[in-house]
């Protein structure tokens, strides 16, 4: 019977982890590269620094606002700090054809102007990627959320199909074909176990609002609005006025602000009804001071510069949200944890590789169709995946500046070198397919400090290195890369070829 | 930082102890003499991990650096498998080694 429960979990475990393993290396490697989401916005916005002083950043960006979009309903900003170095701007504005947009905008933290910066998502991407997959609202989180299951599904079946997970806590036997790949799998999946379980967990619940409405919807039925008031009673809103008024002096209301929050940092600063006399200034405490996500707001009149309402989030639901919801993004993670989610991360989307891999060289006799499709999109879906990225930060620096639609064309990229290394894998033999793949992954990371340094200036290859550290990271971190990269072309060319039936 | 570097420490010392008390490690390892026997290897090891979790949670900060510890012994553990692929005849030293690196660093935090 015992025997018959195993077999039925690996069963599941196999088909689980398929269905949407493509998927989930995808959101996996992109999950990863959002740990450093503020530090590869910084690298892709290479014409800008550090600002010394967030308060007086957000304040410049406030004053070109109050040109730039006078008329808008509201402006949002989010604070530069020690990691992110611009001031982001969002706001809702009227395209040409009269339609609503949105326009988000990076500004020069010491000037608070966006000239000379160039159009780019930054690390945006990789993080609205990760839960969005490039899809409309809602059906890419919709999807996002269903791999998310099926990864719980895998990870809970996979622990019960390994039976010796303690004997086999170090083994790792390299060099001897299906046998390596299996302890691979099984070492990257059991030592990172506990990332796994809590990433998956808390990412299905970052999404829960959404794929299980069912306690709001019986609560509140269609009033959506007091719905999200009473999840977030922090927030302050009052209607316009319709009476003009110029807003007060921001920056001092931030430094208050810092004061009441016993010297925390401002993540957040929105500006409600701007120019009106119903100004609303609301601030947000730093994600990075607490494991907790948000949990600290400050409304103030925006003209006058009174104090409106402070809110702590006390209560255990909520709070135990917000913990969740903080420990899937780990912002608050000082510089060795973050290291730590980048290497998990990687070892998650490591075990998912491996397990596609798996999955073909399992199924060696009597293959079908199906099988051989399966194997040969691995190759690019899998394989294709780091070089997307990489080609993603090539765009990024040698797109010429001012070009129009920049930001989009990075994106599209992204998607066409992914893309063609899918149909480059279905057209060539899986084993060829990976070395000449691999080969070029590796040269696509190799490379890229080089061009970096001759087309941006900063990094590994330009000096002094004071003040450039994290250009200089990120070149270390390409490097890595692609050695790897390289290491698995070479490995995969010299491995002995697995014959049917064999392992 | 100091305090993560000797949870890390100590991790990797009280790992490389419950690999040398596995018989297939042991081997792998050529386990010289003068190591303990095997029971007792395990019991290092098993102090070696609580002696990094008691310096972890002792922190002020100790919720983030519960947080760090699970993701460090991760580390930790991945570095042991790959000592005993690369370099197997290493792994007797290491709990020596990394108790004497945690000292050092414990000593270096307070000057």
């Amino acid at each position: 019977m015992k025997q018959g429960f195993r077999q039925s979990m690996a069963w599941l475990h196999g088909w689980a982890g398929l269905v949407m393993g493509w998927l989930l290396f995808a959101i996996a490697i992109t999950g990863t590269a959002s740990v450093f989401r503020p530090e590869i916005s910084n690298w892709m916005r290479p014409e800008i620094s550090a600002a010394p002083d967030p308060q007086k950043a957000l304040a410049a960006a406030v004053e070109y606002l109050k040109k730039a979009a006078p008329d808008a309903p509201g402006w949002y900003l989010t604070a530069p700090d020690d990691r992110a170095y611009p001031v982001m701007v969002a706001y809702a504005t009227k395209n040409e054809k009269g339609e609503g947009d949105y326009v988000q905008k990076a500004l020069d933290p010491l000037t608070g102007r966006p000239d000379g910066i160039r159009d780019t998502l930054g690390g945006e991407f990789f993080y609205r990627f990760h839960f969005e997959l490039q899809m409309p609202y809602p059906w890419g989180r919709y999807l996002a959320s269903a791999a998310a299951m099926l990864m719980l599904v895998a990870l809970i079946s996979g622990i019960i199909t390994h039976r010796r997970i303690f004997a086999d806590f170090f083994t790792l036997r390299p060099g001897k074909g299906k046998r390596s790949w299996l302890d691979a799998h099984n070492v990257m999946g059991v030592l990172a176990m506990p990332f796994h379980l809590m990433i998956t967990f808390t990412g299905i619940l970052t999404l829960v609002t959404l794929t299980m409405p069912w306690g709001g919807v019986a609560n509140y039925g269609d009033d959506i609005a007091a719905f999200y008031k009473d999840i977030s009673p922090g927030f302050y809103s009052r209607p316009r006025a319709e009476r003009p008024a110029p807003l007060g002096d921001i920056e001092a209301m931030l430094n208050d602000a810092r004061r009441r929050m016993h010297g925390g940092r401002i993540g957040y600063a929105n500006i409600d009804n701007p120019g009106d006399a119903n100004a609303v200034l609301e601030v947000t405490r730093h994600d990075g001071d607490q494991i907790a996500y948000a949990a600290e707001i400050l409304a103030y009149d925006g003209v006058t510069g009174q104090l409106l309402s402070q809110y702590q989030e006390t209560r255990p639901a909520r709070k135990t949200y917000d913990v969740l919801y903080g420990l899937h993004i780990g912002r608050f993670a000082p510089e060795f944890s973050r290291w730590l989610y980048f290497l998990c991360g990687l070892a998650l989307a490591a075990t998912i590789g491996t397990g596609m891999v798996l999955w073909s060289i399992s199924r060696t006799r009597n293959r079908g169709a199906g099988h051989v499709l399966v194997e040969r999109l691995t190759t690019g879906a899998i394989g294709g995946m780091p070089l997307a990225v990489a080609a993603t930060f090539w765009a990024n620096r040698l797109l010429p500046d001012g070009m129009p639609g920049r930001q989009g064309l990075e994106v599209d990229t992204f998607f066409a070198v992914w893309g063609s290394a899918i149909l480059f894998g279905l057209l060539r033999t899986g084993r060829r397919g990976w070395i000449e793949l691999m080969a070029v992954t590796a040269a696509a990371w190799l490379l890229l400090p080089a061009a970096s340094a001759l087309t941006a200036g900063r990094g590994l290859l330009s000096f002094p290195w004071r003040g450039n550290g994290l250009f200089v990271c990120f070149d270390l971190v390409a490097l890595a890369l692609g050695a790897i990269a390289a290491l698995i072309c070479v490995k995969v060319m010299r491995a002995p070829v697995m014959k049917a039936g064999r392992a | 930082m100091t305090a993560s570097l000797i949870s890390l420490l100590l991790a990797l010392g009280g790992f490389a102890a419950l690999s040398l008390s596995m018989q297939r490690h042991a081997r792998q390892a050529q386990a010289p003499g003068w190591l303990p026997r095997r029971p007792v290897l395990r019991w290092i090891g098993w102090g070696f991990l609580a002696s990094s979790f008691i310096r972890c949670i002792a922190r002020p900060d100790w919720r983030l650096a519960l947080v760090e510890w699970v993701g460090a012994l991760g580390l930790a553990a991945g570095i042991i498998v790959l000592i005993l692929i690369y370099r197997p005849r290493i792994l007797p030293f290491i709990p020596k080694a990394a108790m004497l690196l945690a000292l050092l660093a414990m000593a270096a935090g307070r000057l």
